[in-house]
């Protein structure tokens, strides 16, 4: 059902069922719009850096869309690929939606980080190719309605 | 106004001006769902704030309402090999939370290093620096 613009009556003015069924009726379009007003998210931030580890699949489960950021930290000497996965429908995701390399050997970078979405009841995961890099802090934001 | 379900009513259950207009009246519940729906599909992009409203080391509060998505660029100069880091609180206004933190390294052609962050409305943020890094780009979007 569409909207209409809110139009006030005044006192004793006579609205039958058929106009207020169409409006505010169990399938009304008051409904309708509170369908719709429930997409809208608030937003929480959580720091699971504890609960996270690098190399492991997640599934976001929250019904909501995610917002991730991880950072990690390279030892001196080492370089890795930094890598974010995120897939419908398999428990061990390998579709990489983004890349950055980290080189703490020939170049100084210590710190890289990613960011990516993970759609409500996808599965995602966060790889290092070098076995000496440690996660260093691992943030979700959770968009709810 | 909260949201009050629908209720169907049947002939002759007519409902009163006072009843309506809580539902459907200008300042009714469902002028308050549409204004909620009219968030969903907005969203706005800055004009690059580094150099301008946007410094590093300044702290921040999301005052739109809004979700707020930032994309924090900086180079590094002078051969230095800087870092940016990026710290988001709901209720400090000196936030120290750490959400992103990279590294640059301006010797080997490596020179940006960016962070990408998510603040929730009415939090406060800061981007942070060591010193010899270059603020480049700084943009903000806002969104439902």
């Amino acid at each position: 059902m569409g909207y209409t613009a809110g139009v006030d009556v005044a006192s004793l003015e006579f609205i039958d069922e058929t106009e207020w069924n169409a409006y505010m009726g169990a399938s009304g379009s008051l409904d309708t719009l509170k369908a719709v007003a429930d997409k809208v998210p608030g937003c929480t931030q959580s720091i699971v850096t504890g609960t996270r580890a690098l190399g492991t699949d997640y599934q976001n489960d929250s019904g909501h869309a995610r917002f991730v950021t991880v950072t990690v930290d390279v030892d001196t000497g080492d370089s890795t690929a930094f890598l974010a996965y995120v897939e419908a429908n398999d428990t061990t995701p390998d579709v990489i939606v983004v890349r950055r390399d980290a080189n703490n050997d020939s170049a100084d970078i210590e710190f890289a980080c990613l960011s990516f979405m993970v759609p409500p009841g996808y599965y995602y995961k966060v790889a290092a190719t070098a076995a000496t890099v440690t996660l260093y802090r691992w943030v979700e934001w959770d968009f709810h309605g | 106004m909260g949201f009050n379900a629908g209720v169907t009513k049947a002939v002759g259950n007519t409902p009163s001006h006072t009843e309506w207009n809580n539902y459907y009246g200008a300042a009714g519940s469902m002028e308050y769902l549409k204004g909620q729906a009219d968030l969903i599909d907005a969203c706005s992009q800055s004009a690059n704030l580094a150099g301008g409203t946007r410094a590093l080391g300044t702290v921040y509060q999301n005052t739109g309402g809004k979700v707020r998505f930032v994309t924090v660029t900086c180079e590094g100069t002078d051969g230095a090999s800087p870092a940016v880091s990026a710290y988001v609180e709901l209720s400090d206004d000196t936030p120290d939370v750490l959400v992103a933190k990279a590294d640059a390294d301006d010797s080997s052609n490596s020179d940006f290093a960016t962070v990408t962050f998510v603040v929730p409305p009415n939090a406060y943020y800061t981007v942070s620096s060591v010193a010899s890094l270059a603020l480049t780009y700084w943009f903000e979007w806002d969104w439902c």
